[in-house]
């Protein structure tokens, strides 16, 4: 009894061949000879056992103790004695020899992880999640660096900015980040880099800081660059 | 060939040296070939002789040429993995004790069902366990008239460092065991 309550607490069973098997080595017999009705006994005091435990019997577990008690039934006669015992023996044997299979494998892949590769040494692209905070730094960051190209700009260009000042609405960004959202992120710096208009990134920024109030978007970090997707689930 | 000087000889094995390094996937005798000539000037023997070759220059230096899943590929010695573990940190897949069992026996049985590996497993339900090996890559599921079958990938002789599935470790007791079971579920099967 001591020993299966030991057996049940250390062990976690693959199933019920695995029970099956452990027992017999426990009780160090040969699996060719099996002493059938001692291992049956031990088989159903594990089941119990584990019960208390509470650890799952699934009905692998239980048909298997059907099979045992059937065996043994079907020993009794003895123009059956032998197959029914054989079927047990040899499902044990193929299960025995996988169990040194993988063992094998462990092993093996054991040895597999101490050559490294070149692959493995890429770094992995790590993305947390990020916030408006950053998005307005990008827009300082932006707008500074369009400040600087637009000293080099001549009094025209001034000129047709004006005109141009009533083009952008934030309600208009908005749907146009939707329509780019649609099914990629969007590299933040990158967009507003490549807005001509330092009104176009005004007002897609606010259509961006619209966005994230409603939660339509979530802002990330992905190496050094910030972007922002479509939340998922949305609607 | 016949034209070629000792010299044109080292600049492309010089070539396949390159490749090697920078390569991120073990490369087959034809991927090298066609890298390295445009037209097909390269036979795969010499390739191959060269990579020898190559082989025989690193032995006893801390990286190597091996053959692996088909191809070749360079990778660090494996004695000096405790300089290189405080590097790169340890990213490998793990499987469970149920998916390394799997394993094995579709290793072993290439085009095994569902079914007969339950059988073998004596557990019934394993689609969790198989599922993880086909999402890992490891495994393959394919659908003929006669239901799924699992077969293991290029993928899985990576995972276990060999070239092909003759590497693998014989079943320990393969003779006395293997043919007789599966003739008996074979029976069963079809039944």
């Amino acid at each position: 009894m001591i020993v299966v309550e030991y057996i049940v607490k250390i062990n976690e069973f693959e199933g019920p061949l695995d029970l099956l098997l452990h027992l017999i080595e426990t009780k160090e017999m040969n699996i060719l000879d099996i002493n059938l009705s001692a291992i049956t006994t031990d088989y159903i005091t594990c089941l119990q056992t584990m019960k208390e435990h509470d650890i799952e019997v699934t009905a692998d577990f239980t048909e298997m103790a059907f099979s045992l008690l059937e065996i043994k039934t079907k020993m009794m006669l003895p123009s059956e004695k032998e197959d029914a015992k054989n079927e047990l023996v040899q499902r044990l044997m193929a299960h025995r020899e996988y169990k040194k299979v993988s063992e094998k494998f462990r092993e093996m892949k054991e040895i597999e992880e101490k050559h490294f590769k070149r692959q493995r040494q890429e770094k992995i692209k790590k993305t947390r999640q990020a916030s408006v905070n950053d998005i307005l730094k990008i827009y300082q960051r932006v707008l500074q660096s369009k400040r600087e190209l637009h000293g080099q700009k001549s009094k025209l260009d001034e000129l047709n900015e004006e005109t141009l000042r009533y083009k952008f609405s934030v309600d208009g960004q908005i749907d146009f980040l939707k329509k780019e959202l649609a099914n990629k992120g969007i590299d933040v710096y990158d967009m507003l880099m490549n807005m001509e208009w330092k009104e176009e990134v005004v007002e897609t920024y606010g259509a961006i800081l619209e966005l994230s109030k409603q939660q339509y978007i979530t802002i990330y970090l992905e190496g050094t660059t910030f972007f922002i997707e479509r939340r998922v689930g949305d609607e | 060939m016949n034209e070629t000087t000792e010299a044109s000889i080292s600049v492309e094995k010089k070539h396949l040296e390159a490749l090697l390094f920078v390569a991120k996937e073990p490369l087959t005798l034809k991927d090298i070939k066609h890298r390295l000539s445009n037209d097909d000037s390269l036979s795969e023997d010499i390739i191959l002789r060269w990579l020898f070759e190559l082989k025989i220059d690193y032995e006893n230096r801390g990286f190597r040429i091996r053959q692996i899943a088909g191809g070749f590929e360079m990778v660090s010695a494996p004695e000096c993995h405790d300089v290189i573990e405080k590097i790169i940190p340890k990213q490998y897949e793990k499987l469970s004790t149920a998916q390394n069992e799997i394993l094995g026996i579709i290793a072993y049985n290439q085009g095994i069902k569902k079914g007969k590996i339950a059988k073998i497993r004596g557990v019934k339900n394993c689609d969790e366990a198989l599922q993880r090996l086909v999402e890992k890559g490891l495994v393959t599921e394919n659908e003929n008239e006669s239901g799924k079958t699992y077969c293991t990938t290029d993928k899985f002789l990576t995972y276990l460092g060999i070239n092909d599935l003759k590497e693998l470790p014989p079943l320990p007791s393969a003779e006395e065991v293997d043919t007789e079971i599966s003739e008996k579920e074979e029976d069963e099967q079809t039944t």
